[in-house]
């Protein structure tokens, strides 16, 4: 019983993260540069999601379609090239929307989670 | 980047290039420039991730790496479904119409669904084209034709005796090809519609 609440729970949180990744990785972007690699790891460990790590890759050409993110290749040292990503003034003004939809939708939330204690 | 720059291992050089045919394979269809890039990138992100694994041995790596990355076959699949729709409603190609509809199908539930009313409205342009081509040689088994026996057939049928009435006669021909036309177009339109809206950002959905 207790097992299948978790997993209730797990696919549930999953469900919510996914939905919100395209947020999340605009989020990563407004603080700094980021390639690829290193914002699956951002997202892991700040947002604590466990998605497969190619997912980002058809929502970072999308956004960048949209034109809320730009990108750049860098040669490194290593020899690896690391293609780095940027918000663009769009994108700014996109995730400032997204964060007022998100606090006015979480507060709703919140008011209905309340009324129902 | 070679495997031969990276690798030391044969068997770690065997499951990089393996890795790299797959890709190959599944972007097979996206632009030379396009899949370039993205081949570029995910061997990128591989070997970043090969170079963290803390585990000891370079195929033990590769492989978790590829694992944490996930079948490319799966994750590339919206990927690819994009392509294929902006070209089709592009082009208005059948070709693309199908293989678009067909990567869509495993992209999501909604897309599904919409896939699939699409499907039957594109397998519908299909069968009202059918018509018009066959009438000519078919007359008593193609159009809306009524029977002895009171009952109606609108379209293809198997049974040709006992037509009573042909309602449209070779009518059909120009009606049933002005309707397939006018619903290939129409379904491709809103194919289009649809792939702008999705690709589009749109606040309301936060």
């Amino acid at each position: 019983m207790a097992r299948e609440k978790e997993i209730l729970l797990s696919n549930w949180e999953s469900q919510i993260r996914k939905g919100t990744l395209d947020f999340i990785i605009l989020l990563c972007l407004q603080r700094q540069e980021q390639y690829g690699y290193e914002m699956i790891k951002t997202i892991k460990s700040v947002a604590r999601m466990n998605i497969s790590e190619g997912t980002i890759y058809p929502l970072l050409n999308r956004l960048k379609k949209d034109d809320l993110i730009t990108s750049r290749w860098v040669e490194m040292e290593t020899g690896i090239p690391r293609k780095y990503y940027k918000i663009t003034n769009k994108g700014l003004q996109a995730l400032k929307d997204m964060k007022e939809s998100w606090s006015q939708f979480t507060a709703s939330l919140n008011r209905l989670s309340e009324e129902e204690k | 980047m070679k495997s031969e720059d990276f690798f030391k291992n044969t068997i770690t050089k065997k499951i990089w290039n393996q890795y790299d045919q797959r890709l190959q394979h599944i972007l097979r269809r996206t632009d030379k420039e396009e899949k370039k890039e993205l081949l570029l990138e995910i061997k990128s992100h591989l070997l970043e991730s090969f170079n963290q694994d803390p585990a000891e041995s370079e195929e033990e790596k590769l492989l978790n790496a590829i694992d944490r990355l996930g079948e490319p076959e799966i994750f590339l699949r919206p990927l690819i479904a994009d392509r294929y729709m902006t070209r089709a409603s592009r082009t208005l190609s059948p070709k693309d119409v199908a293989r678009g509809l067909y990567f869509s199908l495993f992209t999501g539930f909604k897309k599904a669904v919409i896939s699939s009313l699409l499907g039957l409205g594109y397998i519908l342009v299909f069968v009202l084209a059918l018509m018009a081509l066959l009438k000519p040689f078919f007359p008593n088994h193609v159009g809306v034709l009524l029977f002895n026996d009171g009952t109606i057939t609108a379209g293809l049928g198997i049974n040709s005796s006992g037509v009573k009435t042909d309602y449209l006669g070779y009518w059909v021909i120009p009606i049933s090809a002005a309707l397939a036309f006018l619903i290939y177009i129409g379904l491709t339109k809103y194919l289009h519609k649809v792939r702008r809206s999705r690709t589009r950002y749109r606040k309301e959905e936060f």
